[in-house]
């Protein structure tokens, strides 16, 4: 489905990205591990043409689209949930996952979608008519799920979805993910510090280190790995 | 007496506030979405007022003042889309905000001296389609053109609001004014966004530029005070707010007409920059900004 392949990128000089190769497949949920400033957050950008990749090509369902504005990505299917959660703070949720939905024009569908996130996130019906900038950091992860979900998604790519998050808040973003993939069939690319459940639930992992990728393999693989243990499971 | 003639003042102050409103919503929405502060934004007020002295010899009364409020917006729309793709556009990734500003004064220049070309710097004035005729309430009075100013303005600025809360291009506007990089990840087309928000912004001070001119004399050199007040407007009610900019034309226009009259009509354009000094002493984030 997605195929990203030897892709370089830089921010001015600097390289962040160095011939990075990854896949993922319909139905996949692919886990990206790495510590900060290993160039996650920086490939998601480039998948969905925030950045431009000096070298190397990003396909998706066989369509080049690493040239491709953000806005053609989206409409691609290829949808990316940003790290901090990044909810428009003075427009109310339902405004906020109204814009989730801004190239659709199946409206049947994206009522569909709305009755959908409102069941998966149950809190955000009581809240629909609130400003985002006054919720919870939860809160307005599960707005930027949400939205992320009404704008109809092949890929549905997550960056640190559970951070900064208190232990309960967490439990329902993660049982959210898990939901999402498993039940919905949804394909799923996830960037999570919490290595243990990311790896659990993952099909197949990467890892990332300094721009490159220097590991790849099943989830179990990586969870049984004495160097993924000891840099990401703390044992 | 005492308290008619102030009344009267308000009045006045308020339908002046309304054209202030509305010049500065155009240069608040413009900052609001692309951080751009435009020193040449009275300039499309000049404009505007110009395409209204053109159409109001051709199509006289009525018509022609409505008809030159809809060309102003057209024509200054049109002129706002130009600028921002050959002037603002390339300059926005790569420049910073004080480049963009001295960017904008060089505009600003440059717009003043052709219309000196084209218009030449006799100062016209718009005709009244109303023939002067005044409405008479008892307590004050005014004339039936300063009452259409009032209500016309106070229409475009509803209808705006409108356009921002309810359509899904206008909420788009506000979407990206508050986080442009998760707009992005909507689907939004910034660049669109860009050109559309510049184009209205322009027109609306297109439009309270043909209102303006209602109400002062038009020349070339007429911009620099529209840019000023909308300033001073922006800063006072926070900068990229939208009721912050409503409400602080029409305080603006009040607290002007109220002192140049109790105080001293030759400070009349100072008092603005006073208000403005002790805002941003008080309360620099605008009446209506988050604090810091």
């Amino acid at each position: 489905m997605l195929n990203i392949d030897q892709i370089t990128v830089s921010y001015g000089q600097a390289p962040a990205l160095v011939d990075v190769s990854l896949r993922v497949e319909q139905g996949e949920l692919v886990t990206l591990l790495g510590s900060n400033g290993a160039g996650k957050s920086t490939l998601l950008k480039t998948i969905s043409g925030i950045l431009r990749p000096r070298s190397g090509r990003i396909a998706f369902n066989g369509r080049e689209i690493h040239n491709a504005p953000s806005h053609q990505i989206v409409q691609a299917g290829v949808v990316h949930v940003p790290e901090g959660r990044q909810v428009f703070t003075d427009l109310t949720v339902q405004e906020n996952l109204r814009m989730g939905a801004f190239t659709r024009r199946d409206h049947q569908a994206v009522e569909h979608d709305l009755e959908f996130v409102l069941k998966l996130f149950p809190r955000l019906k009581e809240r629909r008519h609130q400003l985002a900038g006054t919720m919870s950091g939860g809160e307005a992860q599960m707005v930027a799920i949400a939205r992320g979900i009404l704008s109809a998604p092949k890929l549905l790519m997550l960056d640190e979805p559970s951070l900064g998050l208190a232990p309960v808040v967490r439990a329902d973003i993660f049982d959210a993910i898990s939901q999402l993939h498993q039940q919905s069939g949804l394909t799923i690319l996830l960037v999570e510090q919490n290595a243990k459940w990311a790896l659990h639930v993952a099909t197949r992992a990467y890892v990332l280190e300094n721009g490159r990728v220097i590991m790849e393999g099943s989830g179990q693989d990586l969870i049984n790995d004495e160097n993924v243990q000891q840099a990401y499971l703390g044992y | 007496m005492e308290s008619s003639l102030l009344l009267q003042q308000i009045v006045n102050g308020i339908i002046l506030g309304s054209v202030y409103s509305l010049i500065a919503l155009g240069l608040t929405m413009i900052f609001g979405v692309m951080k751009i502060s435009n020193f040449a934004h009275g300039d499309y007020s000049m404009v505007g007022a110009y395409v209204a002295v053109f159409l109001m010899a051709w199509l006289p009364g009525w018509l022609g003042w409505v008809g030159s409020i809809l060309a102003a917006a057209a024509v200054v729309g049109v002129l706002g889309v130009v600028t921002e793709r050959l002037v603002f556009r390339p300059l926005l990734t790569r420049w910073t905000d004080i480049d963009i500003i001295m960017v904008s004064i060089g505009l600003f220049i440059l717009l003043e001296n052709l219309a000196h070309l084209v218009f030449g710097a006799t100062p016209r004035m718009l005709k009244d389609p109303f023939g002067g005729a005044v409405f008479d309430l008892g307590l004050f009075s005014t004339s039936q053109l300063r009452v259409f100013c009032l209500v016309f303005s106070c229409v475009a600025i509803a209808v705006l609001q409108l356009f921002l809360n309810r359509s899904r291009l206008g909420v788009a506007i506000r979407a990206t004014s508050q986080n442009r990089f998760a707009a992005q990840l909507m689907g939004i087309n910034i660049n669109t966004v860009y050109t559309l928000t510049f184009s209205l912004g322009a027109a609306l001070a297109g439009v309270g530029g043909v209102l303006y001119g209602t109400l002062f004399a038009i020349s070339p050199v007429m911009g620099a005070i529209p840019t000023q007040k909308a300033f001073v407007v922006t800063i006072m009610g926070g900068m990229g707010h939208m009721r912050g900019a409503i409400l602080g034309g029409f305080i603006l226009g009040v607290a002007e007409t109220l002192g140049g009259n109790y105080l001293s009509m030759a400070y009349k354009n100072a008092i603005g920059f006073m208000i403005l000094i002790l805002v941003l002493l008080l309360r620099p984030s605008g009446l209506f900004g988050r604090r810091q």
